[in-house]
C-alpha cells in the first residue's frame, strides 16, 4: 500500500514537471516570441513628438530662401518638438526662444567648438543676439 | 504499406522539404535587408546637449534626472607624454542643464584639448543584455535593433550590470529597464531618430548600412571608424569617427 502511494506520487510529480516544462520551454509567449512581436506593435504605436524639416518647408518655405548659416540645421533643433504645431498651426504650439542663452547653447566660446562660429560674454553683453543677427539668414 | 511504398514516400518528401526550406531562406533574406547603424563624428560634436533634450522629450524620460538614453561626455585633456601622465577632466551631460556652459568648464577647457563624445546604446550584434535577460524581455528586431519588452521585464537589473557601456538604466516611473531604441517608432515611419534630427552640426548620422548609397555607407567607406570596447566582442552598431584613446568605455 505504502509503495503504491510513493509510486503514484512520483508519477504525479513527473507529470506536473513535464507539463510545466513543455509550457515554459514550448508554449509560453516569451518562447514563441508572441510577447516580443506584441511589444514591437506597442513600440510602433507610440506617437512621434518631433516632426521633420521637410514638413516644416511645406508652409514656411519663404524662410528657407536665402538661408545660409543655419541651412543644414533642422528647424526642431532650435524650435523644439513640432508635431503639435503641424496639427494646430498656431503660434503658441511652437517654441520661439529669443533669449541670449538659446543662441549661446551652441555659440558660447568653450573648448572643442572648432566647427562653428563662437562668441564669448564680452560680445555686446545684455543685448539680444537677434537684434543684430537673423538666425534665418 | 510495404517497404517499397514507404521508401517512395520518403523520396517524394525530401525535395518538398528542400523547397520549403529554400522558400524560408528567401523570405529571411528579404526581411533582413535593412541593417541600421549610427555613425558619430566626434570632431563635429560641440557639446550643446540638444540631442539629450530631444531624446528625453521624444521618449518620455524625465528631464531633470541624471540618467538618459543618450548622453554626452566631455573630455578636457592636458596632454603629456607618456599619456598616462595626462590630466583628464571629464563631465557628463545627461539633463537639460548643460555643465559645459559652467564657468569652471569654460575656464579649464579653453587651453586644453577638449572634445565631446555622444554616447547611447550600441545595439550590439552580440548583446550581453540580451544574453543575460532571464525572462527573454530583450530581443533583436529584424533590423538588428535591441528592444526591451517592458511588459515582460521584471526589473531584475541583470542587464544594467551586463552592459559594458552603461547604456541601460531603470526607468524611475515605469520601474522596468529602459534604453535607447534608435527611436524605433520614428524610423519605421521614415523619420530620423530624435537625436539625429536635433543635432545642429550633423555629428550623428543614421541609416541603413546595407544600402550602398546611404550616407552611413559613404562615411564608413571614406573614414576610419572605430567602436567602443572592441575587446568585449559585442560588435556595436554605433561607429565613431575620430575617437581618442582617452575614451575607454
Amino acid at each position: 500500500m505504502k509503495g503504491k502511494v510513493i509510486i503514484l506520487g512520483l508519477i504525479f510529480a513527473v507529470v506536473v514537471y513535464l507539463v510545466l516544462f513543455t509550457y515554459v520551454f514550448g508554449f509560453s509567449p516569451i518562447v514563441t516570441e508572441e510577447s516580443q512581436s506584441k511589444w514591437v506593435e506597442i513600440e510602433l504605436s507610440k506617437k512621434p513628438k518631433f516632426s521633420d524639416t521637410g514638413i516644416c518647408k511645406e508652409c514656411h518655405y519663404n524662410l528657407y530662401l536665402g538661408m545660409k548659416n543655419h541651412s543644414t540645421v533642422n528647424c526642431e533643433a532650435c524650435h523644439g518638438p513640432g508635431v503639435e504645431h503641424t496639427i494646430k498651426r498656431s503660434k503658441d504650439t511652437i517654441e520661439i526662444n529669443r533669449t541670449r542663452d538659446a543662441c549661446l547653447r551652441c555659440h558660447l566660446d568653450i573648448g572643442g567648438r572648432n566647427v562653428i562660429e563662437v562668441v564669448n560674454e564680452t560680445h555686446n553683453p545684455g543685448i539680444l543676439c537677434v537684434v543684430c543677427h537673423n538666425p534665418h539668414k | 504499406m510495404n517497404r517499397r511504398d514507404f521508401l517512395k514516400l520518403i523520396a517524394g518528401l525530401l525535395p518538398l522539404t528542400a523547397v520549403t526550406k529554400a522558400l524560408e531562406n528567401v523570405e529571411n533574406t528579404e526581411s533582413t535587408e535593412k541593417s541600421y547603424v549610427m555613425v558619430i563624428d566626434v570632431n563635429k560634436c560641440i557639446g550643446c546637449g540638444n540631442c539629450v533634450v530631444a531624446c528625453k522629450t521624444e521618449n518620455d524620460v524625465p528631464l531633470d534626472i541624471p540618467i538618459s538614453r543618450t548622453w554626452i561626455e566631455g573630455y578636457s585633456v592636458d596632454e603629456e607624454i607618456p599619456v598616462s601622465k595626462s590630466e583628464v577632466r571629464k563631465q557628463v551631460l545627461s539633463t537639460s542643464k548643460n555643465p559645459f556652459l559652467d564657468d569652471d568648464w569654460i575656464k579649464n577647457s579653453k587651453d586644453s584639448k577638449t572634445f565631446y563624445v555622444p554616447k547611447l546604446c550600441n545595439h550590439c550584434v552580440n548583446a550581453p543584455c540580451v544574453n543575460v535577460c532571464p525572462v527573454y524581455a530583450r530581443f533583436y528586431t529584424k533590423e538588428g535593433i535591441v528592444l526591451v519588452d517592458k511588459e515582460t521585464c521584471i526589473g531584475c537589473k541583470y542587464c544594467i550590470v551586463a552592459c559594458p557601456y552603461g547604456a541601460t538604466f531603470l526607468h524611475p516611473e515605469e520601474e522596468v529597464t529602459d534604453k535607447c531604441t534608435f527611436c524605433y517608432h520614428r524610423i519605421k515611419r521614415g523619420l530620423q531618430p530624435a537625436c539625429v534630427l536635433a543635432c545642429p552640426t550633423g555629428a550623428r548620422v543614421f541609416g541603413d548600412i546595407n544600402d550602398e548609397n546611404s550616407e552611413v555607407s559613404k562615411l564608413v567607406r571614406e573614414h576610419r571608424v572605430s567602436v567602443l570596447r572592441p575587446e568585449e566582442g559585442t560588435f556595436p552598431r554605433v561607429l565613431y569617427i575620430g575617437l581618442d584613446s582617452y575614451v575607454v568605455e
